[in-house]
């Protein structure tokens, strides 16, 4: 066990290596000159010079990135161009609210999902199993951003249920602010839990419901649920793991269209203002939450199914 | 008697805590929450040129004289006189005495100096300001002395300028720039007690401010709200108690709204279409000439403003002093525009790029407008729509060829925008590469000639000659778009564009 | 919950020729595909004709699904913006799927230092959460149909490059592929002819479902302004559009999302029957 441990932790470090390089170049070419984008239409084009010299923009490129690394080496993640403060304390802020509606958002589809895959699982084929099907069907094919909108309507808009927008002050708060978006990713997350939940659900209850069928009465059901459960967490599990890449993309866009002030739409305002160091920072932070989200699956899925083989 | 001492202590307690209470005067909310579109990022007056910056450290400082509602004038600001040498090169103003920054140093003429030292010699967006100045002194603490180098029409204009702000040497002689852009330390109305960057900017009066009963509310509150509709919501559901730029399209539903009022307030702003003049066919001044007459301004109005807006004429927002009322400018004529076309030699269709910030919903819609309206003179406008910076870019690179784009007057003088746009030193020419020796001379003239009815004619000559050469297509004057609850009172917007919240009380 | 399961177990489950999922999703893509070519006849106007006497209009009889701020027909800009979301959506995936399935059938036959060149590159590709890395991609490439291709290509290959070899990686250890190997074909004709046509089925039933994240991730870019250039009717756009007039003309954003969803909802249909019919010929 701990071999396998430390072999999937030391495949994720040259990966994390490579991820923070691909990042790099890829920020880096990016049109668009950050130093006119903030300093505007008006400036002088040697004002324009002094800025890109201040900020190391005019030294070679494996000059930046060594700089880079070195910086998050110690925990420096750089100062944003556009509001010239540190990024980490802005990141301080905005951290805790993504991670909040994540959250919120995965609980909320765990809710939805579990229920509606076991009613589906053990009516298989019949209809009820042929709606559930099909509900779960809509958020796959729909844009994500496009069911926030109709939520914002129906119940902002329209019902005033729902704050339109922010965050809040306190807890309470909180969960009123962010009920409509995280319901946005969470139905998403859902249809794609209950669709996979629902096989291995299948495959566990005709193998060991057949067995169990005779068994007398209640031990028999308690037994059952026990071992449906059991096997059913199990995917639950990988696919948090799996398609939290999904997850985190999907919540960019949400925070756009809710106007929460969280690290998804702080990256797409400062994609749009060109602040390299805030868009390097926020991409590799998704990278590697992404990535350790993933080890952690991986680590403990074997907890739950003793009978898989290591590597 | 027991009773009456009790109720005695009552009554006492209870003024005593109505005095100490939050609620500013009775009947008052003790903050103002105030909803708006784009977020200050950096409060520099000499580096920064972006409206929301401007508008929100216009609150925290002051200059020497401050731009009247109207935009035509000036009234006092840090100082109470001024007057001019009569060969019209040595400025004399006088510093109010008892003006305190919100540390409690005075405000001082040595302040006024570093201030405006700094803005002449920094290289920054408003540098030209300040360019007619030979040397600025302080003979005592409360005399600021300009020599200009030569006697210049505009400059009690220029020294108006926001960028002009007079901040505390003290503070910031030996400061950083990121101090000076997220510390600022001002004389106004308000200062800055908490900024939470890209949400929230948190100001409170200043202990210190000389005008006795100002800021009527103690606390002001600047959210950023971007979302046009997200902000209406939150103007309507009372978490904010005013928005700035509510979408024209929402207009008429507000003003149906009994909590809200609507505020059109007459702006200096122009909405223009520039012309990439360097490279064909836009080179070509019939082709400019036809694109001016295939233009539909009020079909423009009517989809971008929903009526709000009016259509343009002159260069000049119609706000600025010297504006030409009479001038004879575009209109609507498809039929010339073909002539003009054939005229010009080159062959239809034209391809033509636009280029457009993404963020600008208003440019959005004008340019796509546009690009049906000259279709019917055979001119095909490709759209391209790009992120803020790469826009920005492309435009001062020269390297677009159509690009709707709005400006707004500083000052209350004509020569700022005339330099901007036909100066081809400045900024080539508002970026369209415009180079014209009539109009170099009458810019030249214009800043010189102290006479009013003679500066007069030499801006109409100007205006005419726009309209003759064409750089650019002058589409319409908008004003600003401000909504605010009704309990909310005393709330202006000055026509250069900043808000004035020292007078706001919003009921309870 | 006993009683509940007795009558659900009671109800009769439904038979049919062909799995439902391919009957109807076939159906409502031929709809589709109906719409878009015979666009031109089933509305006359062109989807950029502006009106602007007739801005923000709701449905009805004239228009059916309302007008935008700029007084075009709605349900003229949704059809038509059915042509530009399907084709991308189909041409997106041509690339990835060739491109991938080479990738992993090469990777799982040769293994060594190829599979781990090829599955590493996977990782860190996998690393970066999709929508991120495609919005980063489209930025730097610019806005537009080709480079969404692009910025898809690029990104999209991993996932069926991970599916074939996971294929190849079973097919390999079979007798028949011994026996070509001791016949002395060559390696590739064995990849190409022999083990690549026996590893593909999950990766074709996964094409459909593929299609459909294709289309709302081109929607997405447009909703952020990445994607295609206005004003063409992409789905994506209009409802990004749209937002501002959520108050005045909800019909605006809503209505392309709809369409969205029903051409969603096809080719998962289709996929999933497909992958159901797969699995039972499998059995």
């Amino acid at each position: 066990m701990l071999r396998y441990a430390l072999g999937r932790i030391g495949q994720t470090v040259p990966i994390a290596f490579l991820v923070t390089v691909l990042i790099f170049l890829l920020i880096k070419l990016l049109p668009g000159d950050p130093a006119s984008a903030i300093l505007g239409d008006r400036a002088t084009d040697a004002s324009v010079a002094a800025l890109r010299h201040q900020w190391g923009l005019d030294r070679p490129l494996w000059e930046q990135y060594a700089l880079y690394m070195r910086n998050l080496a110690t925990g420096n993640l750089g100062e944003s161009l556009r509001y010239q403060s540190p990024v980490t304390e802005l990141l301080n802020r905005r951290m805790p609210v993504t991670f909040f509606l994540i959250v919120y958002s995965l609980i909320l589809s765990v809710l939805v999902a579990v229920p509606l895959a076991l009613l589906a699982a053990l009516t298989r084929n019949r209809w009820p199993d042929q709606v559930i099907r099909a509900l779960m069907a809509v958020p796959l094919a729909s844009p994500a951003f496009w069911i926030g909108i109709l939520f914002l309507i129906a119940f902002a808009l329209k019902l005033r249920w729902f704050p339109a927008e922010g965050y809040g002050e306190g807890f309470g708060d909180h969960l009123r602010h962010l009920f409509l978006p995280a319901f946005t990713l969470s139905y998403a997350f859902a249809a794609v839990l209950s669709r996979n939940l629902r096989s291995s659900l299948i495959d566990v209850v005709t193998t060991t419901y057949v067995d169990f069928a005779r068994a007398k009465g209640l031990r028999g059901r308690v037994v059952l649920f026990r071992h449906v459960f059991r096997a059913a967490l199990l995917p639950v599990v990988t696919l948090i793991g799996v398609r939290m890449s999904y997850a985190i993309g999907g919540s960019v866009v949400i925070e756009t269209v809710f106007a929460i002030p969280g690290l998804g739409s702080w990256m797409v305002e400062s994609i749009g203002a060109r602040d390299y160091v805030v868009v390097q920072t926020l991409t590799l932070m998704f990278a590697m939450g992404a990535m350790l989200i993933n080890l952690a699956t991986d680590l403990v899925y074997p907890l739950f199914d003793p009978r898989v083989r290591m590597g | 008697m027991r009773v009456r001492i009790l109720i005695a202590l009552v009554t006492a307690a209870g003024l005593v805590f109505g005095l100490f209470s939050p609620t500013g005067a009775a009947g008052f909310k003790p903050v103002i929450n105030f909803g708006v579109n784009r977020a200050a990022e950096d409060l520099d007056p000499v580096t920064q040129d972006a409206n929301p910056n401007i508008w929100a450290y216009m609150q925290i400082y002051q200059e020497l004289i401050a731009i009247n509602v109207k935009g035509d004038g000036f009234v006092p600001d840090l100082a109470t006189k001024w007057a001019v040498s009569p060969d019209g090169k040595t400025w004399t103003f006088t510093l109010r005495p008892d003006a305190r920054f919100s540390t409690g140093d005075p405000v001082t003429s040595a302040d006024a100096v570093w201030s405006l030292q700094r803005a002449h010699d920094m290289d920054g967006p408003w540098k030209w300001a300040l360019e007619s100045v030979q040397s600025i002194s302080a003979p005592d603490a409360h005399t600021v002395v300009f020599t200009l180098k030569e006697p210049f029409a505009p400059f009690l204009s220029d020294v108006s300028l926001f960028s002009n702000a007079i901040l505390s040497e003290k503070v910031f002689k030996s400061a950083t720039h990121e101090q000076i852009s997220t510390k600022p330390i001002g004389s106004g109305p308000f200062m800055l007690t908490d900024w939470k960057k890209g949400e929230e900017l948190v100001m409170k009066a200043n202990p210190y401010y000389y005008v006795k009963g100002r800021p009527r509310t103690p606390e002001l509150h600047l959210r950023y709200i971007p979302d046009d509709n997200n902000r209406v919501i939150a103007l309507q559901s009372g978490d904010v108690d005013g928005v700035d730029y509510p979408p024209f399209s929402l207009l008429s539903t507000l003003r149906r709204d009994p909590r809200i009022d609507v505020q059109l307030n007459p702006s200096t702003a122009v909405q223009h279409v520039l012309l990439n003049v360097t490279a064909a066919p836009l080179n070509n001044i019939k082709v400019r000439e036809a694109l001016s007459y295939a233009t539909d301004r009020d079909a423009i109005v009517k989809a971008v403003c929903y009526g709000a807006c009016t259509p343009a004429t002159s260069f000049l927002p119609i706000t600025t002093p010297l504006f030409d009322k009479q001038l004879k400018a575009y209109t609507l004529d498809l039929t010339k525009a073909k002539q003009l076309l054939q005229e010009s030699g080159v062959p239809t269709p034209i391809t033509l790029k636009a280029i457009i910030w993404s963020g600008n919903t208003d440019a959005e819609t004008a340019t796509t407008l546009l690009k049906a309206m000259w279709a019917k003179i055979g001119v095909n406008l490709q759209i391209e729509p790009l992120d803020r910076a790469t826009a920005t870019q492309r435009m001062r690179a020269l390297d677009y060829q159509v690009d709707v784009s709005g400006w707004t007057n500083d000052v209350p003088d004509p020569s700022e925008l005339a330099s901007y746009e036909f100066d081809y030193v400045t900024a080539k020419s508002y970026h369209t590469g415009y180079k014209s020796d009539a109009m170099d001379a009458l810019i030249n003239k214009g800043v010189r000639e102290l006479d009013l009815n003679k500066r007069r004619q030499i801006y109409y000559q100007m205006q005419q000659l726009a309209i003759t050469d064409a750089p650019l297509v002058w589409l319409y004057y908008a004003p600003y778009t401000i909504a605010l609850n009704k309990k909310v009172s005393g709330f202006v917007q000055l026509a250069t564009g900043p808000w004035i919240f020292k007078d706001v009380a919003v009921a309870q | 919950m006993s009683t509940l399961a007795g009558a659900l177990r009671a109800a009769r489950p439904i038979r049919l020729p062909l799995p439902l999922g391919i009957l109807a999703g076939g159906l409502m893509l031929l709809v589709l595909l109906a719409g878009t070519t015979l666009a031109p006849v089933l509305v006359p106007s062109s989807p950029e004709a502006q009106d602007l006497n007739a801005m923000l209009q709701p449905p009805s009889a004239a228009h059916p699904f309302g007008t935008d701020n700029y007084g075009r027909d709605v349900f003229t800009r949704v059809l038509y913006g059915a042509a530009i979301d399907l084709r991308i959506g189909v041409l997106a995936v041509i690339f990835p799927f060739v491109f991938g399935a080479l990738a992993g059938a090469v990777a799982g036959y040769l293994g060594g230092w190829t599979d781990v060149a090829v599955m590493r590159t996977v990782d860190v590709i996998t690393a970066i959460p999709f929508l991120v890395l495609v919005i980063a991609i489209v930025a730097f490439l610019g806005p537009g149909e080709t480079n969404i291709l692009i910025a898809i290509g690029v990104v999209e290959w991993i996932v069926f490059a991970r599916l074939v070899r996971a294929e190849v990686l079973r097919e390999k250890n079979l007798e028949y592929v011994a026996a070509l190997r001791a016949l002395g074909f060559n390696r590739w004709r064995i990849i190409l002819r022999h083990i690549l046509p026996n590893a593909i089925a999950p990766a074709v039933t996964y094409l459909a479902s593929d299609i459909v994240l294709i289309i709302l991730t081109v929607s997405t870019l447009g909703f952020l302004g990445l994607g295609v250039r206005p004003p063409a009717p992409e789905w994506g756009l209009m409802i990004a559009e749209g937002r501002t007039f959520l108050y005045t003309g909800w019909w605006i954003a809503a209505m392309p999302g709809f369409a969205c969803m029903f051409a969603g909802i096809a080719f998962i249909l289709v996929g999933d029957g497909l992958a159901d019919l797969l699995r039972v010929r499998g059995q």
